[in-house]
């Protein structure tokens, strides 16, 4: 995995999001979830790391109907592709092993 | 929220995101009951993230767009403009109406920047923006400073309107750049677009 193919905690928030809200995931729903667990985020952040996401090919989108309530608009839904899963399942490896017996974070050293 | 409000929500995020779907989305929450200003909340953050995700993606090319800019306003704007159209005009025109011949090149500077950068062009020219801002700091204090000291009292809004003006004229530009793009796009792919914002399959 190069540099550039490296996720951000907003992109892995995103990744996360995206696999919790499951089919019809766009940007509402995926914005909601991150809503829901505390996470301040515009509708366009999401989109912008949806972008970048997919450039990554760790999503892929699929567009919709156009609705009169969107002002003609498809949504844009997202899924998560093979490549993200697997980066999702290795960012979590490497976090996890990084947080494993981390004195400071049991407060220890408090 | 009036629908000319939501078309100027809408043709700021096609020109800034390029993406239809954060429009659509942002209309949907505002119809299902969201406020104006959560509206227009979300519309800067989305061209803020956009802008800046793609400023941050692409920074080397974010410097050729601030050189570009740099070097034509030292060229055509300091040595031409100032040099030589303006002492020509005086003698041929009233100079209370030079101003509105010096935002001219401004205007051409953004078209220019957008037009090199394609398709960051609206990032790009928000970067030349960004950095003309960040220029114009020095010079608005120190008349701000002169202003509140009782010297030149009127130089400070003149410094302040000229050089934001001098911004908006500049993004203006490269947002008429990036507009006509979209237009050659969309006639391309069978998607016409409406006067602001309105896009419609064809």
């Amino acid at each position: 995995m190069t540099t550039k193919d490296q996720v951000g905690k907003l992109e892995l928030m995103v990744l996360l999001a995206l696999l919790r809200v499951g089919h019809d995931a766009y940007g509402v729903p995926i914005a909601q979830e991150i809503r829901e667990i505390g996470g301040k985020v515009s509708i366009g952040s999401v989109y912008a790391a949806l972008d970048r996401l997919e450039r990554k090919r760790y999503v892929s989108s699929a567009l919709g109907d156009p609705s009169p309530e969107r002002g003609g608009r498809a949504k844009k839904y997202f899924q998560i592709t093979a490549k993200g899963m697997r980066e999702v399942q290795e960012s979590q490896r490497m976090l996890t092993s990084l947080w494993r017996n981390l004195a400071v974070l049991k407060g220890e050293l408090a | 929220m009036t629908s000319l409000q939501s078309s100027i929500g809408t043709w700021l995020l096609d020109r800034f995101c390029g993406e239809p779907a954060i429009a659509g989305d942002l209309l949907q929450e505002y119809r299902r009951g969201r406020s104006t200003l959560w509206y227009w909340r979300e519309v800067v953050c989305a061209v803020c993230a956009y802008s800046a995700s793609t400023i941050w993606e692409h920074k080397w090319l974010t410097a050729r767009a601030i050189a570009t800019g740099y070097l034509f306003s030292f060229v055509i704007i300091r040595m031409v403009m100032r040099d030589i159209v303006h002492p020509w005009w005086n003698g041929i025109a009233p100079p209370a109406l030079y101003p509105c011949l010096a935002y001219v090149p401004w205007l051409l500077n953004g078209w220019l920047i957008g037009r090199l950068h394609r398709p960051y062009s609206t990032a790009m020219v928000s970067a030349y923006a960004v950095w003309l801002i960040f220029r114009s700091i020095g010079p608005v204090y120190a008349a701000a400073a002169d202003a509140l000291a009782g010297v030149q009292g009127s130089a400070f809004l003149w410094e302040f309107s000229s050089r934001l003006s001098t911004v908006l004229v500049m993004v203006c530009g490269g947002m008429l750049c990036a507009y006509r793009d979209q237009m050659i796009a969309a006639k391309r792919s069978g998607i016409s677009a409406g006067p602001i914002g309105r896009m419609s399959v064809a």
